[in-house]
């Protein structure tokens, strides 16, 4: 829809610039019936139109080409210089203000081509923000879905229940966890980005709960290696991910059947994780679908060109290894 | 900052517009000194540029209300209309191609606001 409307103004603009072109050849031919391109109206008004156009979408893809390097920009400056120079020299014998008649409307266009480019940005950012924010919401409904699903809640609350009577400070502290996720869930990770550090006493706290659910101290290993401080991230990125592993993986019993490793250096990021799952699955995690195109997604509208998935199955073991590269903004340090 | 950007694109703008009339006044003069506002240029200067103000900031302000509701747009397009109508009466005397060269570039001017204001609407969301 938005293109469409793109296409539409560029349209309009050439039809109206077509129409001056040819309103004023008209009004000039008038005062001057004998004018040399009296004969040519129609080979001048093409001529014009497609140095217009030349002018104008060098200039309207240049800008992007350019991505602000010192060199690029120089370059697409020397080629508008040179057509300029190019189209006014068969002026230049006829006189000044021929000259700049044939100047002055090609910088008008240049100038006019970098607006509309900010105009075709600006209209492609739009329907990134509503296709983000509509990601957003589908995130935060699976996430939600996902980890309020009565399975996981009842499960939980099973084993607190058991642990109150043989443990009473553990089922405190598990009691505390599950609060602070659905909490975290519910009002911290509304927002588009948070701190590293929060995220990650989450997924702690995240994989504290898991241990209970399968009673074994050692079934999923967890690393974390680097500095959190100061960084910020977008919120519930790894948490589908461990949820998935948990689901598919081998047993429910066991020692490193989920293996977690989160390493930080300095602005790049490396989460891994890896299950084991049931020789006999011909296609592990296959059925993982909505919540792994989720994250999917979510890393291609936030991170994009800044993000690395890799999903691999080797010996009976589903690797999932996502390397992530902050930006200056997702640093508090430079804010 | 973003503000400053802002007026500094406009204002490019409008100088480029006055100095197109005023060399598309002067080729024209040169080739038809005698013609009707060779005593007033300054003054028809001054209209041309009057008269794109009014077309180009009519629309470039409206445009955020316009989009509220249909009534409004339709609002709108009749203050546009009985514009364009108004400034191109002076040269139905004269030619449909003096009319039309009156209509044309006010139609450009509305159409160029409304890309104006698009850039400006994403200064403010990049501000954002």
């Amino acid at each position: 829809m938005k293109k469409t409307v793109e296409i539409i103004v560029h349209t309009f603009f050439w039809i109206i610039y077509t129409a001056i072109t040819l309103m004023l050849s008209k009004v000039y031919l008038q005062a001057k019936p004998d004018a040399p391109f009296s004969d040519q109206l129609v080979y001048v008004i093409s001529l014009e139109l497609f140095m217009g156009l030349l002018f104008f979408y060098i200039t309207f893809w240049g800008i992007s080409w350019t991505k602000g390097k010192t060199m690029r920009v120089a370059i697409l400056a020397f080629i508008l210089l040179f057509l300029l120079l190019f189209f006014s020299y068969p002026a230049m014998r006829i006189g000044v203000w021929e000259v700049m008649s044939s100047i002055l409307p090609h910088i008008i266009l240049v100038f006019l081509a970098a607006i509309f480019r900010k105009f075709s940005d600006s209209v492609q950012l739009e329907q990134e923000k509503q296709n983000l924010m509509y990601q957003n919401m589908q995130s935060e409904l699976a996430l939600l879905k996902m980890q309020l699903s009565p399975h996981f809640l009842f499960n939980t609350l099973n084993n607190i229940d058991y642990l109150v009577h043989t443990d009473a400070d553990k089922a405190s502290d598990t009691l505390a966890k599950l609060g602070a996720i659905l909490r975290y869930m519910i009002y911290d990770a509304a927002v588009d980005k948070i701190d590293l550090c929060s995220e990650l006493s989450q997924i702690e706290d995240y994989i504290g709960l898991i241990k209970l659910r399968v009673k074994d101290e050692k079934y999923l290993k967890y690393k974390l290696s680097g500095n959190c401080q100061g960084l910020r991230i977008a919120p519930m990125l790894f948490v589908p991910l461990i949820e998935n592993a948990y689901k598919h993986s081998a047993s429910k019993e066991g020692e490193n059947i989920i293996s977690l490793e989160i390493q930080i250096s300095g602005r790049n990021l490396l989460f891994n994780i890896c299950n084991a799952y049931k020789p006999d699955e011909r296609e592990p995690q296959k059925h993982s679908g909505l919540g792994m195109n989720i994250v999917k997604r979510r890393l291609e509208l936030i991170y994009p060109n800044r993000h690395e998935i890799i999903i691999s199955t080797r010996e009976n073991v589903y690797t999932v290894e996502l390397s992530l590269e902050l930006d200056e903004n997702e640093m508090h340090s430079s804010r | 900052m973003k503000k400053s950007i802002e007026i500094f694109v406009h204002l490019s703008f409008w100088v480029l517009f006055i100095l197109f009339a005023v060399l598309l006044s002067k080729i024209y003069l040169e080739v038809k000194p005698d013609a009707p506002f060779a005593q007033h240029f300054a003054y028809v200067i001054f209209m041309e540029a009057a008269m794109g103000v009014i077309f180009f900031y009519t629309t470039f302000f409206v445009l955020p209300w316009v989009g509220k509701k249909t009534t409004n747009a339709a609002i709108l397009g009749g203050i546009l209309l009985a514009l364009l109508i108004l400034f191109a009466i002076p040269a139905m005397g004269l030619g449909i191609w003096q009319v039309l060269s009156s209509v044309v570039p006010h139609l450009m001017l509305v159409l160029l606001a409304f890309v104006f204001r698009k850039y400006a609407d994403s200064l403010r969301a990049e501000q954002h």
